[in-house]
């Protein structure tokens, strides 16, 4: 974990115990009409409206990889306490096991990884690591998500 | 030296370091990003907001960094067809991009390997998120498994 002068000024201990803790899983059907939405969204054309016949129409519809991220962990409970208020994105690494279609079930569970601080233009900034499994009904691995986030500037309200 | 590449993945077989995937040119729409914010459920306001978005020192609204990333799988998508399947897909935020500005997506092959129990073949690509001005905002990596296999390679 790199050390900088700002890191005990913002990686508190309480937020370091949240290293290596998951979040509960959760879990989501996927339906026909998010993949065509998140497709749509991608390729920046309106949805077509289709009704609920498009569940059977779509079953062999595969999503792009990477709509894993629309399906949102729960949070970590307690929360993590979070500093700042405004959040930039630095990243992702993907590794795609298994196609993913309308009917699926997908599971998800969230593990901090990594927490700590550098200071940068902004001023300090926190950086959270987290890894995201994503299986199926089965258990198999679908997915996984290696996620930045970097959060900095104003204080949170928490 | 630029590949010509069809739908049906003609060429792919012959892909070798170094050879440069046809550049995809996106526009993404501020409809776009309500779109996305909405699949996504990531309602940050410095993605619809322009004036919350001015208010952090940004030019306007900006494109989700996640939806940049979409933006690399479809192009993988678009280069491979059902020739192939992506494996793995890594993006870095390292700049802001604006809608409705053209963004130029660049994929260069920097590995190729073939399994040599299964002759299945696998490429690496570098890619490159360019803003209108030509800037590398973001850039990435991927890799593709080619469904065809070769045999005594």
């Amino acid at each position: 974990m790199p050390v900088t002068d700002s890191e005990d000024d913002v990686v508190t201990p309480e937020m370091r115990a949240f290293i290596g803790r998951s979040t509960p899983p959760v879990s989501y059907k996927v339906r026909a009409r998010d993949i065509l939405e998140f497709n749509a969204a991608i390729s920046g054309e309106l949805p077509a409206i289709t009704g609920d016949a498009s569940e059977a129409e779509c079953a062999d519809v595969e999503a792009l990889g990477t709509m894993v991220r629309s399906f949102l962990s729960a949070p970590f409970d307690p929360p993590f306490p979070e500093p700042f208020l405004d959040i930039l994105d630095g990243g992702s690494e993907y590794e795609f096991h298994l196609p993913i279609h309308a009917g699926d079930e997908i599971q998800v569970v969230r593990t901090m990884a990594d927490v700590y601080a550098k200071r940068g233009r902004l001023g300090p900034m926190l950086f959270k690591i987290s890894e995201v499994a994503y299986t199926d009904g089965d258990g198999a691995l679908v997915a996984t998500q290696r996620s930045t986030s970097i959060s900095y500037g104003r204080a949170s309200a928490q | 030296m630029t590949m010509t590449m069809t739908a049906s993945g003609v060429g792919l077989r012959e892909l070798q370091v170094g050879d440069e995937l046809p550049t995809i040119t996106r526009v993404v729409s501020t409809r776009q990003l309500v779109q996305y914010a909405a699949v996504s459920r990531d309602f940050t306001p410095i993605h619809y907001d322009q004036d919350y978005a001015r208010s952090a020192n940004l030019e306007g609204v900006i494109i989700h960094g996640a939806l940049k990333t979409s933006l690399f799988a479809q192009a993988v998508n678009e280069w491979f067809g059902a020739s192939g399947v992506l494996t793995s897909l890594s993006a870095s935020y390292r700049a802001v991009d604006y809608p409705g500005e053209p963004l130029a997506i660049h994929g260069k092959v920097t590995a190729r390997d073939v399994d040599a129990s299964t002759g299945e073949i696998r490429i690496e690509i570098a890619l490159e998120l360019r803003n209108a001005a030509g800037d590398l905002t973001t850039p990435g990596k991927a890799m593709v498994k080619l469904h065809e296999q070769i045999s005594g390679e």
